[in-house]
């Protein structure tokens, strides 16, 4: 979406007092029957949890209140550990399947550190290292586009939704909500005054609910010399504040997620992505994490979250009309029909169409490779030209799908898009690692041998090697 | 009848002896009641007895790292500048003490470190900080500490007592393992870092005390050399952009 | 916690069109009470630091700086080009503990002295822990700035100090949050203008003060040190000295508002900038966002710049077509309204 539709949007959003819709689909899956739930509360700049609530959808949830967080003791920590090896067990036995709701990305944020802190942890009990485990894994699941794993509520409404507020109070979980709550008659003042007490995975500290220094200062007195009866209030209160802190981060997650569901976008055209999801799921707790620290395995998985983002984008344009739509405006689809096909045997190769449209902005190129929206025809762009009528037309070569007598006959409306490159070099960077390439792992470049050089610039040199 | 000076001679040895006794007062407490005995001396006796066995100038964080479970004392920060501000008056007033606390000096201009505490009946050269005196200092403190905790016996103090020595062997670069006290290893880790710069500290030292001591006066020798005027804008009337 | 030293110039450097902002930074006194003089009502919100903050940040300093500087010491060598044992530390909060201005004044001059000292040749040490230094504004209210980084770094590159600051949030796989990297950057920029000023006042302009500064995170666990990373202050360095100038123009009109009466009194007859960012850290936010309020900027920075900060109202006149379009922009603006609000089925109120 442009800057100028984002803020047209809220013009609007503002004048209906309630937040827009801006997809027609939904980029997430439908919840299975076992999706979970995790909120947490950290200590700031410790990055620390000092308390967890987890359960089931649909349930109160367990709480955990960390007395000493900092400590060495992490027992309290067990019950969170064992139910989410449990979770991460019913995946494995259904291929992946596997749904976390969490409150925002602050949760995935301590959840990735707490993981840092235990899952090579020699000191932790096995529980513990390998609940350490899993959230390295979660993690690191959730930074790939299309990921059908970790449902975020607050950036699940904001990539589906615009709100009439500036986009950095967006950035508040419980403000945003006042724009999808019918029930508010002005947004713009509630969402103002819910945005005093954070919705960050933090407990509250305003002069007037000093919650945080209060922990602080109960953690410092119950270090001291207290009698039984003393420590056991100080630390009932720390309990009952924490408790309260991450009660209020789960219904924050609860109404978001209500929110989302309530939008009512259909979960179509996600089968690719939950497969991926899925796959990478299960591989990483079947086979463990392992960071990337080598340069070839660096290059690989920039090259999986690249095509991770490829095939996002391309299936929520095959998907989704209105964000197909915006595409057009922009330029990155084509909408128009064929003119023409040149096909000297019906159903074989080679074959060729030329699509006319009157659309005066197009961002494809030649030799991109393209797919037609809703068919299992793809091919290659071979000529961009104006169209007599004013338009443009584009020639492509069918690599795929030359049997498609519908699609490709003349008359034909159709819409074109750039096909999601899926292919990661495995097989190229590991190679490369097998022969020591000293682009990746020396320091000193190879002499170039004496020879004649190609003249021309290297613009006219790559043009005198594409295929005529 | 006795001269003036013959009376305040006898007076400096009657304070003397007065805080020797209490001393020895606290130390037959202590031993005699079997309990804890909480040290109510005067903050300067303590500080100058704990400066006379240590034999090495203090940081002021470390006196008051080791105050806590050596006498239940808890001195804070500002408790040290009002004791400084108390001993220079008492210096400048017409009763002397037979010894100070004083401040080390720095070794080119003789102003005072106020964290660094050392006692007026020390040469002057071990009272000077050169440019590496700082972590020689830090070692040695280091070191009597951790000696400390190895002659203490048992009991909650003492336990905090060998924190306190872990955390110093720690900075120091030492191997501390929780729970783990190797007090003979890590001395010898830190004495061999002290070798390896005290040689060569003590000759600055040596000459920057035969040169302050020509330069400034007993109190500047105790108390550090004033400091120069230093130009802030805008306390000047006639201050202007050009003249910052 | 009022508005002062590298905070302020920081703040400024972020937002030098508010001249509100100049008068809280002239104003003595806390930020909040700036709020309650000006508003007339408590400030409500969260402000200042956390104690866990603070005890995180006290923690990681005493761990860096405890041992002489041994973990600073080894985390430094290579920028300093010795071996940690055979590089020299001066503490000045040895010389001179505290942070009253008598305190500043005291390490002002022995930073000023160590400084002419290295210049010299002379033994001077290569880790400096809590300098101070010293912007100079021009004669006026808040005539200086105390700017105390953590330490000064005598890089071998330069055979100069360059300032550093140890921040002990968490930083894992080496990755800071941008936010958190652009403010501290514009920290590190005021702190470099600051040692530029100190070096002139001790070589009279002959030393040429590199634009590099160095920040030092903690690890999650022990809070230890992690290897320093070395930043480019050009930008920095460049965005604070605008932000001084802006305060002096602030200033002086003020001033001249003002009359001898205090700073605050003059508030309703300056003009704010409210941005975006504003909302994430002023207290005055909400009471300068008035100055937009009905206007396109009150919906976010990138609506104000695309339309022009008009009336909502006029845009929602353009959306129903009771507003006439003035210009072939509104045209176009009231066309593409009209078309998301059918895509939405958004109708008149």
């Amino acid at each position: 979406m442009s800057n100028m539709q984002d803020t047209l949007t809220r013009v609007l959003a503002r004048h209906a007092g309630r937040a827009l819709p801006i997809r027609s689909t939904s980029s997430l899956s439908a919840d299975p029957s076992s999706a979970i739930g995790i909120a947490t509360i950290k200590i700031v700049t410790e990055e620390q949890i000092q308390a967890i609530a987890f359960g089931s959808l649909g349930r109160a949830p367990n709480l955990i209140a960390r007395l000493d967080p900092i400590g060495r003791d992490v027992t309290d920590l067990l019950p969170f550990a064992r139910f989410l090896i449990e979770a991460i067990e019913h995946a494995l036995e259904h291929e992946g399947e596997l749904r976390i709701w969490v409150p925002h990305g602050e949760t995935m944020a301590a959840l990735d550190v707490l993981g840092h802190r235990y899952w090579r942890n020699q000191n932790a009990s096995p529980e513990i290292v390998r609940m350490g485990e899993i959230c390295r894994i979660l993690a690191h699941e959730a930074i790939f586009a299309g990921q059908q794993v970790i449902a975020d509520s607050a950036q699940l409404l904001r990539d589906h939704a615009i709100t009439g507020q500036t986009p950095i109070e967006d950035g508040h979980p419980d403000a945003m909500l006042a724009w999808f709550d019918r029930a508010v008659t002005d947004p713009v003042t509630e969402a103002r005054q819910r945005s005093r007490f954070p919705a960050s995975g933090i407990l509250v500290n305003t002069p007037d609910r000093r919650d945080d220094d209060r922990i602080e200062k109960l953690r410092k007195e119950a270090k001291g010399g207290l009698t039984a009866g003393r420590l056991s209030a100080v630390q009932g209160e720390i309990r009952r504040v924490l408790s309260a802190g991450v009660q209020r981060e789960w219904d924050l997650m609860v109404a978001a997620r209500a929110a989302f569901w309530g939008l009512g976008l259909p979960t179509t055209g996600l089968d690719t992505l939950i497969d991926l999801s899925r796959k990478r799921l299960s591989a990483a707790l079947m086979q463990g994490h392992f960071p990337a620290r080598r340069a070839d395995r660096v290059a690989i998985e920039l090259d999986e979250l690249d095509s991770a983002q490829r095939v996002t984008e391309q299936s929520m344009l095959e998907a989704d009309g209105a964000a197909r739509l915006r595409a057009k405006r922009a330029g990155a689809v084509i909408a128009g029909h064929v003119l023409a096909r040149n096909q000297p045997k019906r159903g074989r190769h080679p074959c060729s169409i030329d699509v006319e449209t009157d659309q005066t902005v197009v961002r494809t190129r030649r030799d991109d490779k393209v797919v037609v929206v809703g068919t299992n025809v793809s091919g290659v762009v071979r000529d961009i030209a104006v169209a007599p009528s004013g338009g443009i037309r584009v020639r492509i070569e069918i690599m795929n799908g030359v049997r498609s007598t519908a699609t490709l006959d003349a008359g034909t409306r159709i819409e074109i898009m750039e096909q999601a490159g899926a292919y990661v070099r495995t097989r190229e960077f590991s190679q490369a690692a097998a022969r020591g390439v000293w682009m990746f792992f020396g320091d000193t470049p190879p002499a170039l041998a004496p020879g004649t050089w190609r003249r021309g610039s290297p613009l006219a040199i790559a043009r005198r090697s594409r295929r005529p | 009848m006795m001269e003036i000076h013959e009376l305040r001679q006898e007076e400096k040895e009657l304070e003397r002896r007065l805080a020797e006794v209490r001393s020895q007062l606290s130390a037959k407490h202590q031993a005699a009641s079997g309990a804890r005995f909480i040290e109510r001396r005067p903050l300067r006796e303590l500080i100058l007895d704990t400066l006379g066995e240590a034999r090495t100038p203090l940081n002021s964080l470390l006196i008051a790292s080791v105050f806590k479970p050596l006498y239940e004392r808890d001195v804070p920060a500002t408790r040290f500048g009002t004791l400084s501000a108390d001993e220079q008056r008492s210096f400048d007033s017409s009763r002397p003490r037979p010894v100070y606390l004083c401040h080390c000096l720095t070794h080119d201009r003789g102003q005072a470190m106020k964290r660094f505490w050392a006692r007026s009946d020390w040469p002057l050269e071990d009272r000077i900080i050169g440019p590496m005196t700082g972590r020689v200092l830090f070692l040695k403190g280091a070191e009597w500490v951790i000696q400390l905790a190895s002659a203490a016996g048992e009991g909650a103090d003492a336990d905090r007592l060998r924190f306190v020595a872990a955390d110093q062997a720690r900075d120091a670069g030492c191997q501390v393992q929780r729970g783990n006290f190797p007090f003979r290893d890590w001395i010898t880790h830190i004495q061999a870092q002290i070798t390896r710069y005290s040689e060569s500290d003590r000759a600055v030292r040596v000459q920057a005390g035969s040169e302050l001591a020509t330069r400034l006066g007993e109190r500047a020798l105790l108390f550090g050399a004033p400091g120069e005027l230093t130009s802030i804008p805008g306390t000047s009337k006639r201050w202007t952009a050009k003249s910052s | 916690m009022s508005l002062k030293g590298a905070t302020a110039l920081v703040r400024l450097a972020q937002n030098p069109r508010c001249e509100v902002l100049g008068a809280m930074v002239m104003q003595e006194g806390p930020e909040t009470r700036f709020f309650e003089r000006v508003v007339g009502t408590p400030y409500d919100r969260e402000y200042g630091e956390r104690q866990s903050s603070k005890r995180r940040g006290t923690q990681f300093e005493r761990n860096a700086y405890a041992g002489d500087a041994r973990l600073l010491r080894e985390a430094l060598a290579p920028m300093v080009g010795l071996q940690p044992d055979d590089i020299r530390v001066r503490n000045l909060l040895d010389d001179y503990p505290g942070t009253k201005d008598d305190a500043r004044v005291a390490r002002l001059r022995i930073t000023r002295r160590l400084l002419a000292d290295s210049l010299a040749g002379r033994a001077a040490p290569h880790l400096i822990i809590q300098p101070q230094l010293l912007v100079p504004t021009k004669p006026g209210p808040r005539p200086y700035f105390f700017i105390a980084p953590d330490v000064l770094v005598w890089m071998q590159q330069f055979g100069l100090y360059v300032p550093a600051d140890l921040k002990s949030f968490v930083v894992r796989e080496n990755e800071v949050s941008r936010a958190d990297l652009a403010r501290v950057r514009l920290q590190l920029g005021a702190q470099s203008l600051a040692l530029m000023h100190e070096y002139d006042h001790v070589s009279g302009g002959k030393t040429v003060v590199p634009a590099t500064g160095l920040l030092i995170f903690s690890h999650p666990n022990g809070l230890r040190p992690h290897a320093p990373r070395t930043e480019d202050l050009r930008g920095a360095r460049e965005a604070v000295r605008l932000g001084i100038e802006a305060f002096l123009r602030h200033r002086r009109r003020i001033d001249g508002l003002r009359a001898g009466a205090e700073p605050y009194t003059v508030t309703t007859d300056l003009v704010p900038h409210f941005e975006e960012a504003c909302l994430a850290q002023c207290v005055m936010s909400e009471w300068c966002r008035s100055s937009v309020a009905g206007r396109t900027r009150d919906l976010g920075d990138s609506a104000g710049q695309l339309l022009g900060n008009i009336e909502l109202a006029r845009v929602t006149g353009l959306l129903l077509g009771t507003t006439m379009a003035a210009s072939d922009a509104e045209q176009a603006i009231a066309a593409e309204l009209q078309r998301i609000a059918n895509e939405y089925g958004v109708r008149a109120a």
